[in-house]
């Protein structure tokens, strides 16, 4: 199995975040998201997307039953004041991470209040 | 002032609201009293007459969105460690009476919650909005409430929960 090549990220990239679709669900009745589907969990250091070009939405949501999929811009996410890196997986070699030293439900609402919906399935 | 016609129940704001300066007024009339509340915003919230004034409402007497948002955080009871597969952490009980507690007093003012959802770590967060405005009030163990306020996509407050904000933004 060949090495994956680390992309560097540029701004107009985008990232994919599953959100909870079924109950409780993160995702709300008019398709905007809960800033949970953003939120760290205690002793994460990087909250995992996937790199939209390197993956399929079909890959990306895993169970389309259960989740949906939103996307935002690595511009978005440095302009919070957070960064983001290529990461590739064994699994997932679209895997990547935002992370910063301050992750804070300020910015876990921004990136959710400016997520776009991914219409899929 | 005339009184009213019909004597008219009304709801009373909570008293954390109020600032203790705010002069409560009744003009007496002979089967009902007008009752002009004003607060901080120097604009009368509520002009009514009544003759019973209520200082709580009951479960029973909410909005229906806000029962809704209830059962959804009764629900919450019932979530189990691990509930989403990924080491989510359920919200504890006090947690959720914190947020129950809240969109009461909320609902008094005619402000019902429209979200509800529990954390991977915990916590409750309701929220509400209206046209050009959206609040995400988050509730945690240990910690106070904070609050976020959205005019659009343009946070315009961020801190602890603050009703007078609240009030200003959404009733």
């Amino acid at each position: 199995m060949g090495i994956t090549e680390i992309v560097e990220l540029r701004n107009h990239h985008r990232l994919l975040r599953r959100a909870f679709f079924t109950d409780p669900r993160y995702v709300k009745d008019d398709m905007t998201v809960s800033s949970f589907a953003f939120t760290l969990r205690k002793g994460e250091t990087g909250l995992s997307v996937d790199i939209e070009h390197l993956t399929s939405y079909a890959k990306s949501i895993q169970d389309p039953v259960r989740f949906r999929l939103f996307a935002v811009s690595v511009e978005l996410v440095r302009s919070v004041g957070l960064d983001c890196a290529h990461k590739p997986m064994p699994e997932n070699a679209a895997h990547a991470e935002i992370f910063g030293d301050v992750f804070n439900k300020r910015k876990s609402s921004l990136l959710a209040k400016n997520a776009v919906y991914i219409n899929f399935p | 002032m005339p009184a009213l016609a019909e004597p008219t129940v009304i709801r009373t704001i909570p008293a954390d609201i109020v600032p203790l300066t705010t002069p409560i007024q009744f003009y007496g009339g002979e089967k009902s009293y007008y009752v002009s509340v004003m607060h901080g915003l120097a604009k009368p919230v509520y002009n009514s007459s009544s003759i019973k004034l209520k200082s709580r409402i009951t479960l029973s007497e909410l909005s229906p969105a806000s029962k809704e948002i209830v059962k959804k955080l009764y629900q919450f009871k019932d979530l189990k460690d691990n509930w989403d597969g990924a080491g989510a952490i359920p919200p504890q009980t006090e947690v959720i009476e914190n947020a129950i507690s809240f969109l009461i007093t909320m609902d008094e003012i005619e402000l019902p919650a429209y979200f509800v959802a529990p954390g991977p770590n915990g916590e409750i967060l309701l929220e509400y909005k209206n046209e050009n405005h959206s609040a995400e009030v988050y509730f945690e163990e240990n910690n106070d409430p904070e609050m976020i306020i959205y005019h659009n996509k343009e946070q315009v407050y961020t801190g602890g929960v603050d009703k007078l904000q609240l009030a200003k933004y959404f009733v």
